[in-house]
């Protein structure tokens, strides 16, 4: 399907070439070279059955060395036997594209991510993922995936490897290596075709009961065409505002995530001090927002990196990283944005 | 008799509770609509409860149970 709509963009594409080609080359007024509608009906009547056979990729109408209309035949590799010299009469041209690998559309924010990276617990190694919360750029127009160190940079685990970030950090999946399917924490194909970016920076956790930890944050280095700004069309809430506000007492908001998806609830605590585990051990964050969802739990396993926004107006308050089964708890989204110097590439 | 405000009396409090196992965290939330303290329990004991004040400075203090927090990757 993915071939065949590369096909009938190409045809597009180029006729368009074609036409301004025409309109320049002629003397007088402009008009379409002879032959030309042949030749896109050839095409149109041909293109089915030839894109069935192996190793063709595309069609197109073009023009020829001698600037006459011809078929395009487009193939992977050279040599592709059984392909027509003509089409109803009109000379077809046999070009060599390689595998043509389809467009796809940017992924959305609020589902499932993580890093390629595995983690150690108790010896036996596990693959991990969290929620791509958000899209985020800085002053230099890159653009970057917003979510837990935890969840991207594996933080409060011990990890396989040392982690990476910059130009040759660990790479950064979409969906993440738990929701794989081909085998357990995926297959070397699924996890090449899920890769967004690289992770680009993170705060380190710190160990302690005394601790002051504020943010358990990371951005991986993704492009627009990778990463989109949008929750998904079926049961999200949109895009994210980019004017950002503080989490207050009362507020109503809601989030999109992985696990439980599109939840609401309101801000029933701030300024909190708590004490989190991860696999590491418990540690102390403050200055926290606390969370409770409205007629159900506000969030789960796997949501972690979601961004949390008010229900009116979608503007991003918090980034939600832990919780128990009645209680979620998130970064104020100030002092996320703040440790990047990026803000919320949103509305 | 000027009152500090529930931001001071937080801190206090949270140095003082968070000694305590089991007290998992704290935090100003609202209580019927009023400002208050909020102390999060793993579990409610009796044992526990016995340890938190009901009120400190005016600010009434709830103490709630929330189990313990985790991050939430998988």
């Amino acid at each position: 399907m993915r071939v065949r709509r590369w096909g009938l963009v190409a045809t597009s594409v180029m006729l368009f070439i074609v036409l301004v080609a025409g309109l320049v080359s002629a003397q007088g007024p402009p008009s379409a070279p002879p032959g030309l509608a042949r030749a896109i009906a050839a095409q149109e009547a041909h293109t089915d059955r030839l894109l069935a056979s192996p190793g063709v990729t595309g069609t197109a109408v073009g023009l020829g060395t001698d600037g006459r209309p011809v078929v395009k035949i487009y193939t992977e590799s050279a040599g592709v036997p059984g392909l027509p010299h003509r089409l109803d009469g009109v000379p077809v041209e046999v070009e060599v594209t390689g595998e043509l690998v389809a467009q796809t559309d940017p992924t959305p924010i609020g589902v499932s991510s993580g890093s390629e990276r595995l983690i150690i617990f108790r010896g036996q190694l596990y693959c991990t993922v969290g929620t791509l919360g958000a899209r985020v750029k800085d002053g230099g127009g890159n653009v970057y995936a917003l979510s837990n160190a935890h969840v991207y940079a594996l933080q409060g685990s011990e990890t396989q490897g040392t982690v990476q970030t910059g130009a040759n950090g660990d790479r950064t999946l979409q969906p993440g290596r738990v929701d794989m399917t081909a085998q357990a924490c995926g297959s070397p194909g699924e996890i090449e075709a899920a890769v967004i970016g690289r992770l680009w920076d993170y705060e380190p956790i710190v160990f302690s009961r005394k601790a002051n930890n504020m943010v358990d944050a990371a951005i991986a280095r993704v492009s627009i065409g990778q990463v989109g700004t949008a929750t998904p069309t079926d049961g999200g809430y949109g895009t994210p505002s980019s004017t950002i506000l503080p989490a207050t007492l009362g507020l109503p908001v809601q989030k999109y995530g992985r696990t439980t998806r599109l939840t609401k609830g309101t801000v029933t605590g701030v300024n909190a001090t708590v004490m989190i585990k991860y696999d590491k051990g418990q540690t102390r964050f403050i200055n926290q927002v606390i969370i409770q969802g409205s007629g159900g739990s506000f969030s789960d396993g796997g949501d972690s990196g979601s961004l949390i926004v008010t229900q009116n107006g979608n503007h991003p308050v918090a980034l939600l990283f832990a919780g128990s089964t009645s209680t979620t708890i998130a970064n104020p989204i100030d002092l996320v944005l703040g440790a990047f110097g990026v803000t919320i590439d949103g509305q | 008799m000027p009152q500090r405000t529930i931001g001071e009396v937080l801190k206090d409090l949270t140095d003082r509770v968070m000694l305590i196992p089991g007290v998992v965290g704290t935090a100003e939330g609202l209580c019927q609509g009023r400002p208050c303290l909020k102390v999060f329990l793993a579990k409610k004991t009796p044992e526990l409860l016995r340890q938190i004040p009901a009120v400190l400075e005016g600010y009434p203090i709830a103490a709630e149970e929330t189990g313990e927090f985790r991050a939430l990757g998988h």
